[in-house]
């Protein structure tokens, strides 16, 4: 039995350790990160670190102190710039319509 | 004058308090207590809701935010202070409301309307749109390297050097399977969509004329109401939702007609007094109403909502009755989605004619 509940734990001990080894989360320190969508008819998502939410106009977000993966997600009509207040961003992101893309982000 | 357009010239004035959080940075004008509250009730999406998520705006993991709401009509004044608070996709929210001054029978707009008494709220949003998990977000990144593309795993400055890995990039570099691929990692095309639910309980009072004996009298209740709602974005259309609530209400025996009596206490031939008044005690009617809305942004500086309600009990008359409601919100910052006013035209089926309201102050949301 203690051998079963071994195995289950390990496969998502393993994922995270592989793929996210530097993000404990939960012990960083925090900073807020506001991101701005210029389209307001336009919804964003932002995947970074361990927050993942859609952003319709603008949203705070808190982010642990360090350079990370930026995912972002866009559906709509029209043009639209995103601005990032409180970190730096590798590139702009700005566009037509539906896109999706990654960045570098150092907050 | 109808009991309907008797609520021309509602205007919504609102005070934000400030926000208590952990990260206090995050735009005012966003937050999620504002939006939810800052339309006529029934207009908004978490009431647009209740609470709306309010919206997306907010800050994520923060703490609660407060607000007053004062919504008044030509007959009616009623003041709601609301507390917000949730996380990410989620918003949470009670609200008090209660009349503030004298106070006629209750005169709703809509199905859906804001009645005159006392009311508390318990609602609940969520915005949903999944994105990539760790698994994903690895093959992003293996992806864009492999194109030659800047990574999320780089430093910043080397990624500085390199073309952002964009879907419009890895278009232009016509490889179809690549950017496919690229899409289904990121759920560049899942649909976004939303639940959202609400409880509530009021206390109606109606003033009315007994039929019998013309004496005025007066009769309260507490009502309740739940509902629940769910919708879908779509790009170029904004979000469809479609609700349904149940719950009781009071319903008025007819619309307010003059009533006039000899006048007490004088010996002049003739002399009457008048009032207007409903005749007939209110008889208690249990709502089963659904509604399908369509939120949008028709410019920078233009957006609606037009939506359909209908009753699926009968009223005193013995009809089904249906409303149509045109939310117009005129905003006047470019870019975001602060409004300062708009116009809203509303028809009801049983009064068969078209109101048009002004309001200032209230945000419009797609969500």
């Amino acid at each position: 039995m203690a051998k079963t509940k071994l195995r289950k734990k390990k496969p998502s001990q393993l994922s995270v350790a592989a793929l996210a080894p530097t993000m404990t989360f939960a012990e960083a320190a925090m900073k807020a990160v506001t991101f701005t969508c210029s389209n307001p008819s336009s919804i964003l998502g932002i995947t970074a670190a361990h927050v993942s939410v859609p952003i319709i106009g603008s949203r705070t977000v808190n982010l642990p102190f360090g350079t990370f993966s930026l995912f972002w997600r866009i559906q709509g009509s029209g043009p639209f710039t995103v601005t990032v207040n409180g970190a730096q961003i590798s590139a702009p992101i700005a566009g037509t319509g539906t896109d999706a893309g990654v960045r570098v982000i150092q907050v | 004058m109808s009991t309907l357009t008797s609520t021309a010239g509602v205007v919504a004035i609102i005070v934000m308090m400030p926000t208590i959080g952990r990260a206090q940075s995050g735009p005012q004008q966003g937050s999620p207590a504002r939006m939810s509250l800052a339309a006529p009730a029934n207009l908004t999406l978490g009431v647009a809701a209740g609470t709306g998520d309010g919206g997306s705006s907010g800050t994520e993991g923060s703490g609660v935010s407060g607000s007053f709401v004062l919504d008044a009509s030509t007959k009616d004044k009623v003041g709601t202070a609301a507390i917000s608070w949730g996380a990410g996709q989620r918003q949470v929210q009670i609200a008090f409301s209660s009349p503030v001054g004298s106070s006629d029978e209750a005169t709703p707009i809509s199905l859906t309307g804001l009645p005159s008494g006392a009311k508390t709220t318990f609602s609940f949003n969520r915005l949903n749109w999944r994105g990539p998990s760790f698994r994903e977000r690895d093959e992003i990144n293996d992806l864009c390297e492999r194109l030659g593309l800047a990574s999320g795993r780089m430093s910043i400055e080397a990624a500085q050097k390199l073309k952002p890995c964009d879907g419009t990039v890895i278009a232009a570099m016509s490889r179809p399977d690549d950017l496919g691929f690229f899409h289904e990692l990121s759920h560049t095309y899942d649909i976004p969509w939303v639940v959202g639910g609400e409880v509530s309980a009021s206390r109606v009072t109606q003033k009315f004329i007994d039929a019998t004996t013309l004496v005025p009298d007066s009769q309260s209740k507490t009502t309740w109401n739940a509902s629940g709602r769910v919708g879908a974005f779509k790009a170029g259309l904004g979000f469809f939702l479609a609700s349904y609530s149940y719950g009781e209400s009071l319903e008025a025996a007819g619309t307010a007609k003059q009533i006039c009596r000899p006048l007490d206490g004088t010996t002049v031939t003739g002399a009457v007094t008048c009032s207007t008044s409903v005749i007939g005690r209110p008889t208690p009617k249990t709502t089963s109403v659904v509604s399908f809305e369509l939120r949008r942004f028709v410019s920078s500086k233009f957006a609606w909502s037009p939506s359909l309600q209908y009753d699926f009990k009968k009223n005193a008359g013995g009809d089904n009755v249906y409303a149509v409601e045109v939310p117009i919100y005129f905003l006047t910052t470019v870019g975001t989605a602060t409004p300062t006013g708009g116009a809203r035209f509303a028809y009801r089926s049983d009064k068969k004619e078209v109101t048009g309201v002004i309001f200032i102050g209230s945000a419009f949301k797609l969500f």
